[in-house]
């Protein structure tokens, strides 16, 4: 269970990196104003180092 | 449901809400949206105060910050554009400073709209005080019942005074008489001007003459548009600068404009030279006896010109000005000097920083050894006492001298004395006609005589600001 919840986790902050960078590109700070683009990075990253991690121990 | 497509729609759903939310903050699709912001608060929306010598480190037990010296700035970024502002401070005046304002910038070329936060010269007034639809008229012996009366039949222009509030200028000139002789201005000046000139008959003649200092790399081009007193156009004139030596610091002829006109109106006038501080007005040469210089000139280092166009090199410089209060600086040492004005001495011992020194006689004197010195004040300047006439009511500025004045009429609302205290005050600001730049909406404190560095413990304190927008709703704009 845990590593499913790891695993969608990793995949919504991959979209929203997208989406956020997409809606950037388009209009400027519209979500930098508001969220830090780097947290959402920092927080890809955590979370795909997570699932890496669950996925070797399982190995 | 299976608990992984659960999570999905959990999480997906968030991340559409995130979504949402921020294109609502960007669209608002209702057009009003408030900020605020504390000193401590890194705001990406109102932005800190700067430059950052002018204010104090942020006290972070009180979040409060100190203005020390004037003016300030801070920026307003928002995603969309807006009509109207109500910005609200909250901040406390040390008790030194008489004048506080704040503004939005208008136009590209930092002018800005400035409107009173706090005049302490009239508040402290124990006068007859009417107010009426947002004007107020301060009258030191009640002679008027109501505004409008007052408006209607107005006292001697020497005893009124206006603050933020425009009387009709002057039309025209009770027994006017012209000179025979043009006037003549050799005196150098550099950069953009205004003067008002008296026209009382059909026709006049006007004539400048230009140098370049080619100091900057930009091109100088030269634009001279004469104004009527509703500000409407009547001519326009330009100089393109294909002259070419950008940044090359070699001073040429920019040659020069000649103004014939032959279908005025008699009245005021209102002529504007607009162009960089590169460029250097030689001679301007007038059929019209009044060329009264509004607000600050700037008399040119006569030594970086050409030998033939020097015009004139001082054994010193002599203006009037009907100004309350008379503000010198210069950016060159060798312009460092003692000036006179009237019996008192100002003393300008420092280059880029301002002096000031009150002035209280209806045409004061200004006497100088060294050119090279930027002289500004609210009111207007000439070279001769002749030439000198202001169209316009006497403004009142930070340390006016109110002994002539009877009467002060002003859209600022007195409020009693509170030195020391916080206070709350709000402005309206009209954003349709503001600049706009990256889109950021640049405000401005303005506090007359508050200066850095000067070891005097006269500040501003800032608590907070808040700043309420209004622009088109979603609706008005896809549907009108």
């Amino acid at each position: 269970m845990l590593k499913i919840i790891a695993r969608e986790l990793f995949y919504v902050f991959t979209a929203a990196i997208l989406i956020f960078s997409l809606m950037e590109l388009i209009a400027p700070n519209i979500v930098q104003a508001h969220i830090s683009l780097n947290l959402i990075l920092i927080l890809w990253l955590a979370s795909g180092m997570v699932l890496l991690v669950m996925n070797k121990n399982q190995i | 449901m299976p608990a992984v497509l659960k999570i999905r729609f959990v999480l997906y759903s968030i991340l559409l809400l995130i979504i949402l939310v921020l294109l609502n903050k960007a669209i608002l699709p209702f057009g009003k949206i408030t900020y605020k912001v504390t000193p401590c608060d890194n705001s990406f929306f109102i932005q800190k105060l700067h430059p950052k010598d002018r204010v104090s480190v942020v006290d972070k037990k009180t979040c409060t910050q100190r203005v020390s010296g004037e003016p300030v700035y801070f920026n307003l970024n928002t995603q969309r554009t807006f009509n109207e502002a109500d910005a609200t401070i909250t901040y406390r005046n040390s008790g030194q400073n008489n004048v506080i304002e704040m503004g939005v910038q208008a136009d590209a070329r930092k002018n800005y709209r400035l409107q009173p936060l706090e005049n302490k010269i009239i508040d402290s007034l124990n006068w007859d005080k009417i107010s009426e639809n947002g004007v107020t008229l301060l009258q030191k012996n009640k002679i008027y019942n109501s505004v409008d009366a007052f408006l209607n039949n107005l006292p001697p222009k020497s005893e009124i005074a206006t603050y933020h509030y425009d009387l009709p200028t002057q039309a025209t000139i009770p027994n006017y008489q012209p000179n025979n002789q043009p006037v003549i201005i050799k005196q150098p000046l550099r950069g953009s001007y205004q003067f008002y000139t008296y026209v009382d008959g059909p026709t006049a003649e006007f004539e400048f003459l230009f140098s370049d200092l080619n100091n900057n790399k930009d091109a100088d081009n030269v634009a001279l548009t004469l104004y009527d007193m509703r500000n409407n156009p009547v001519t326009v004139r330009n100089i393109v600068d294909e002259r070419g030596g950008e940044e090359m610091r070699q001073a040429q002829d920019a040659g020069g404009l000649h103004l014939e006109l032959t279908t005025l109106a008699p009245g005021f006038y209102k002529m504007e030279m607009a162009a960089t501080d590169d460029i250097v007005t030689t001679q301007i040469l007038s059929s019209q006896k009044i060329l009264s210089f509004i607000n600050r000139l700037w008399l040119a280092d006569s030594s970086q010109l050409p030998p033939l166009t020097k015009g004139r090199v001082g054994v010193g410089y002599t203006l009037y000005t009907d100004a309350g209060e008379i503000t010198a600086s210069t950016l060159n040492p060798a312009a460092l000097q003692k000036i006179l004005i009237n019996h008192d001495v100002l003393n300008l011992d420092e280059t880029y920083r301002q002096f000031s020194v009150p002035a209280n006689e209806p045409l004061n004197t200004i006497q100088f050894a060294h050119d090279d010195v930027i002289i500004s004040g609210a009111g207007i300047f000439s070279f001769s006492p002749e030439s000198l006439y202001n169209p316009n009511y006497r403004k009142i500025s930070k340390n006016q001298n109110l002994d002539s004045i009877n009467y002060i009429i002003t859209t600022y609302q007195p409020q009693p004395n509170a030195a020391g205290e916080w206070r709350t005050k709000t402005l309206h600001f009209d954003l349709k006609n503001a600049f706009r730049y990256k889109h950021n909406y640049n405000f401005i404190l303005s506090v007359p005589g508050l200066i850095a560095g000067d070891h005097v413990d006269d500040y501003v304190e800032i608590k907070n600001i808040k700043i309420n927008l209004q622009g088109r709703s979603l609706w008005e704009k896809v549907f009108n």
